[in-house]
């Protein structure tokens, strides 16, 4: 499902060069759960941004679903994100002037799907993740976790098929890391692939995870 | 949705207002042929071009008819006619008070 | 690829306006001004010159005067044998006109002689005026003025007769015998009929000599011939045709208008590099803004498209809201203020009820002169934002 091939990132901050990433390589096959397990600054949402299309890789290849979305022109790698990914961003990344139902159905506008279908498919997420009361709260209204979920929700409203999380859990308390690691349990039953970026301990320790690969200074160690 | 609605309904009455303006106008203040024919005997009458939109100098007044030197010729006590008539009345003393005035 | 409006995408559009509400109003406040301005502007312009094309066949096809030393003299009246004599002329008449100035309002009146009022202009006069009184203009001193005469004569405390001061120190009274119709204001508003006679009196000019000579003849297309034959007997003659006429109507608002273009163009440039400016340092929050739409799904084009939708929104909206008011400020209000633009501070003004003319191509200069620019002026800076790195923008 997704295939690192020697992957190297670096950015040019002022005179230095910084190298984010450094020669990784991963395999995750569809379905599969992997965690990425480093402390900030190790490089781990970098590669999600890597694998997610939101940037080049300055060395490699990263394919998905057998498309090499490294190489794809801007257009047609986010109709792929579009259509087979949803991302769960570390600070949400919400519109803040748009309401919660708003936000969820963004990601299906340029779609072009008509009103009720997008509405429908954004009441079903709402209701999954227990605030459909709020549909039409502006978002910068909400608590931490409402915010996070809110955000979860607009990740799945594609019905993606792969999952990239990155620090899910980062606001959250414990009940509420719980009930998030329910919803990624549901989630691997149903077939989707998830890539999850943390450092939370919580999910070290779960049944459902496949692998989990430590990445330390842009390199896998483990 | 709401908002969606609310600014075509703000566009098509702004489009019917056009076309209501261009509609009464076109009847109201419109040249009737009644109008034109009136303009065309007064014309033909007087026989001199131009409109009386500026009288204050001769080369301005009967434009098509003035000569070059026209505004030589003009006496002090004539307003002569600037570009900066646009911005600023310069004589002062235009409006010479009632007590002045001489039958 | 078949073009389906998304509506989703407009709402958001909408929306977005609507977030930066402030920043969006004063751009419409602007752009409906400059085109407030401008086509109220060409609109007055188109009007003046549709009223005098519209007598422009009736005026005299040739008008000869006289230069001595480069400067308009009096032409005398003994020519006009010498001129019958050229083949293609049907008519040859001696004018005389002028302008006489009315110290105690500071105004100018325009002063013609016709030859006395007998019954062919009895009913056309009759026609043109208001308060006409046949039986005056037989006594001979009696004259038909403008409504701005009027007015002035009033002011003065004339009410129906006037004392011309003729060139020799003397008073003439001549009474009033009519006014001319409010509808001619804008050709009769400084206009002063008078006998003959009593013109020249006033003008103290011989009564062997003319002001001009307007001339008729019998094929209009030998009018380029039949000047140069005059011109040719009488080298201090100048012709005017009625060509030429024509064309210095063409030409009345290159002065003018000119002036106030120019300032306006300079405006108008200002504000479009302001709009860029603002626009090509998108603010931080949207940069966030698109780097997100980017990372959740949206490409480029969807951007664009957005962003498209926004500016074409705002521009149309203040493109027909500056048509709607300046049609009514033009032909409603009579565009106070714009109208001394177009007439200057002269003393005796015509009322400014101008005839409606709008014309289409006046419309899509405008829209074409505002519109696209605008969207430009936005979408360039949305183009080259969109195109960085989703993650970059975020961070």
């Amino acid at each position: 499902m997704i295939n690192v091939k020697a992957v190297s990132k670096s950015f040019i901050q002022g005179d230095e060069s910084i190298h984010a990433l450094n020669n990784i390589s991963l395999h995750v096959k569809r379905g599969e759960c992997v965690v990425l397990k480093g402390t900030s600054g190790s490089g781990k949402s970098t590669l999600l941004s890597l694998i997610a299309g939101l940037m080049q890789p300055s060395q490699g290849e990263v394919r998905v679903d057998g498309k090499e979305i490294s190489k794809l022109p801007e257009h047609f790698s986010a109709h792929l994100r579009r259509e087979k990914m949803g991302f769960i961003f570390q600070k949400y990344h919400l519109i803040a002037h748009l309401s919660v139902l708003e936000n969820i159905m963004t990601p299906l506008i340029p779609e072009n799907l008509p009103l009720p279908v997008l509405e429908k498919k954004a009441k079903a997420v709402m209701e999954q993740f227990g605030i459909a009361h709020k549909a039409q709260m502006r978002v910068n209204r909400l608590s931490g976790g409402e915010q996070q979920r809110v955000a979860i929700a607009r990740a799945l409203i594609n019905d993606p098929l792969i999952v990239l999380a990155d620090e899910p859990t980062a606001n959250l308390d414990e009940r509420l890391s719980r009930a998030l690691i329910d919803e990624l349990v549901l989630l691997k039953e149903k077939g989707v692939t998830l890539l999850i970026a943390t450092h939370d301990p919580l999910f070290f320790d779960l049944g459902f995870v496949d692998k989990i690969i430590e990445i330390h200074n842009g390199e896998i160690v483990a | 949705m709401v908002t969606r609605v609310t600014f075509l309904t703000l566009f098509i009455t702004l489009c019917v207002t056009i076309m209501a303006q261009l509609l009464y106008f076109s009847t109201a203040q419109g040249l009737t042929p009644s109008m034109i024919t009136c303009k065309e005997e007064f014309v033909s009458l007087v026989g001199l071009p131009d409109l009386a939109l500026v009288s204050e100098a001769h080369y301005v007044r009967h434009r098509s008819l003035s000569d070059v030197f026209s505004y030589f010729n003009e006496s002090p006590e004539l307003l002569e006619y600037f570009p900066s008539t646009f911005v600023y009345h310069y004589a002062p003393n235009a409006q010479p008070s009632r007590i002045e005035r001489v039958f | 690829m078949s073009f389906k409006l998304n509506f989703l995408l407009l709402d958001y559009a909408i929306r977005s306006l609507l977030r930066r509400a402030g920043k969006s109003f004063f751009i419409f406040f602007i752009l409906s001004l400059l085109i407030f301005l401008l086509s109220s502007v060409l609109m007055i312009a188109d009007a003046i010159k549709l009223e005098l094309n519209t007598t422009l066949k009736t005026l005299p096809q040739i008008t000869l005067q006289r230069f001595v030393a480069g400067k308009q003299s009096d032409v005398p009246i003994s020519r006009v044998d010498a001129l019958l004599d050229i083949e293609g002329i049907s008519s040859v008449t001696p004018r005389i006109w002028g302008y006489y100035y009315f110290k105690p309002a500071g105004v100018n009146f325009s002063v013609v002689g016709i030859d006395a009022y007998e019954e062919q202009y009895s009913q056309t006069l009759s026609k043109l005026t208001q308060q006409f009184d046949p039986k005056l203009l037989e006594s001979e001193h009696a004259m038909i003025i403008g409504i701005g005469v009027k007015k002035v004569l009033e002011e003065n405390y004339y009410t129906d007769f006037f004392n011309f001061v003729t060139s020799e120190g003397k008073w003439q009274r001549v009474s009033i015998a009519g006014v001319f119709n409010s509808d001619l204001s804008l050709e009769s508003n400084d206009l002063i009929l008078i006998p003959k006679k009593l013109a020249y009196a006033i003008f103290g000019m011989e009564e062997s000599k003319a002001t001009d000579i307007v001339i008729k003849v019998a094929n209009v297309k030998e009018i380029p011939t039949i000047v140069q034959k005059i011109t040719e007997r009488f080298p201090d003659l100048r012709a005017i045709t009625q060509d030429d006429i024509r064309v210095s109507y063409q030409n009345i608002f290159d002065y003018k208008s000119g002036f106030f273009l120019s300032l306006f163009s300079v405006c108008a440039f200002a504000f479009f590099i302001i709009i860029y400016d603002k626009t090509s340092g998108l603010s931080s929050e949207e940069k966030k803004e698109i780097g997100i739409l980017k990372a959740i799904g949206w490409s480029s084009d969807d951007i664009l498209k957005e962003k498209f939708y926004e500016s074409f929104i705002l521009a149309l909206g203040a493109f027909l809201v500056g048509i709607s008011l300046s049609l009514f400020y033009v032909y409603g209000m009579q565009a106070p203020l714009l109208r001394n633009v177009f007439m200057g501070y002269s003393e005796l003004k015509p009322s400014f009820v101008l005839p409606f003319s709008v014309d289409s191509s006046m419309f899509v200069l405008l829209f074409l002169l505002s519109v696209p620019i605008y969207i430009a002026a936005t979408l360039i800076p949305a183009w080259r934002a969109s195109s960085l790195d989703a993650d970059e923008v975020m961070r």
